[in-house]
């Protein structure tokens, strides 16, 4: 379940990333500071961040209700 | 299957928020205009003027106009050549008549071509006129048509500069905030209805979420002035009203953790909570709206983002950050009304086993 969920996040945002990085190629405009400067890597960095946190508080949501099925039963 | 059906808001709002975060992160602010030199200029012969662009992408094929603005009237470039692709060379004829009746006058700069859209330097161009011109000069025949750009890009803002994608990460705090706080509101009006403990529970649990994301405003906020308008600080309305609004809801746990009897605690906590929400929204949102002068956009005398969003490149970033943002929030304030509610059962279940 966890891993699926993951997975699926990781793969959304390597979508969104690699998309940001063609359309912005395709105009050949000044890259110096976004390609040149990789400064893809610091937005995709910060996209994994929040992933990761996303995925632990989703963590928290299965305890939690674990924890409610317990206390029911 | 019966949890993702259950679970399918909590994935929307953590897609939300990576892709907004992902296009607010890297989608380039321009094109703009970066410097003028020479940033004064004599008009009674010709003169030339260089045009830095920020973002440009300046091609001859594209054929870039170049326009002086005072008012309404503008004066033509007379000649324009693409040194490079962030550069032009720009030249004028020597004014015919004066522009207006001053000595020395500012004059904005407008920009225009296919690839680059319209784009302005406004008051960039100091320019002295000769006392002999008695006439006015003429105004030219051909008009910007306001193009857009080509390229999907936020607006290039003078003071805000790069600044301007903090939109979609400080604004969405205050919209997760006023969310949850008015469903803690609801929540404790319902507590006084059915006077059933679960609704002071979840009136609780979004007070404090609320909170949380209010002083996440108030930081990224103070910061965010800090490099803009100079100072982490200063006696605005805005400001002023978010930090009362706080306090406030700082006010209101306190008042929690300081009653010992728990029905009297939650009628309390209600009647405070049910107060607390209209003068919040008159603190936060009103006040600063009808005050006379604020530095924060939307409020008094300052323009909202929306009048720099002319092509709605902003709000399709902005539109599904809030949603992430708000749906983010709520989750976090379920997590920690079922810990409570958790919690409160425990409680209750080892004082019937001490009773029996």
């Amino acid at each position: 379940m966890m891993h699926k969920i993951f997975s699926m996040l990781l793969s959304v945002l390597l979508l969104v990333a690699s998309a940001g990085m063609a359309s912005a190629a395709d105009l050949d405009l000044d890259d110096t500071f976004f390609q040149a400067g990789k400064y893809y890597v610091v937005a995709v960095i910060l996209l994994i961040i929040f992933a990761v946190l996303f995925t632990f508080l989703m963590r928290l949501e299965m305890r939690v209700r674990k924890l409610e099925k317990r206390s029911k039963s | 299957m019966v949890t993702i059906r259950s679970l399918w808001w909590k994935i929307l709002a953590a897609l939300l928020v990576l892709v907004s975060m992902y296009f607010g992160l890297t989608t380039k602010t321009g094109p703009g205009l970066a410097y003028v030199s020479p940033e004064r200029v004599d008009a009674s012969s010709d003169f030339e003027i260089t045009i830095t662009g920020y973002n440009t992408s300046f091609f001859p094929d594209a054929t870039p106009k170049v326009w002086l603005k005072k008012k309404n009237r503008l004066y033509c470039a007379n000649s324009v050549t693409v040194i490079d692709r962030n550069h032009l060379q720009v030249g004028f004829n020597a004014f015919e008549g004066k522009v207006d009746s001053a000595q020395r006058i500012v004059m904005t700069v407008v920009v225009e071509d296919e690839v680059n859209g319209m784009f302005l330097g406004v008051n960039r161009l100091e320019i002295d006129q000769s006392d002999t011109l008695k006439t006015y000069a003429a105004a030219c025949t051909l008009k910007p048509e306001k193009l857009s750009a080509i390229q999907y890009s936020f607006p290039y803002r003078t003071t805000l500069y790069e600044t301007i994608r903090n939109l979609h990460f400080h604004v969405p705090m205050w919209f997760s905030m006023i969310t949850v706080l008015f469903l803690s509101f609801l929540s404790s009006i319902l507590f006084l209805n059915k006077s059933d403990v679960k609704y002071d529970h979840w009136a609780n649990a979004f007070a404090a979420t609320g909170l949380v994301f209010g002083i996440a405003g108030i930081i990224t906020g103070a910061f965010w002035a800090r490099f803009t308008w100079g100072t982490f600080w200063t006696a605005d309305p805005k400001l002023n009203g978010a930090a009362v609004a706080v306090l406030m809801y700082i006010a209101y746990q306190i008042l929690r953790s300081s009653i010992e009897d728990e029905d009297k605690l939650a009628r309390i906590a209600a009647i405070y909570n049910i107060l607390a929400f209209p003068i919040y929204i008159v603190l936060i949102i009103v006040l600063p709206t009808i005050a006379e002068f604020s530095l924060h956009p939307g409020s008094g005398d300052s323009v909202g983002f929306k009048d720099y969003d002319l092509d709605s490149n902003l709000r399709m970033v902005f539109y599904p950050s809030v949603m992430g943002w708000v749906l983010t929030s709520v989750w976090i304030a379920t997590l920690v009304y079922r810990t409570k509610r958790l919690e409160f059962q425990q409680t209750e279940s080892e004082i019937n086993n001490e009773e029996n």
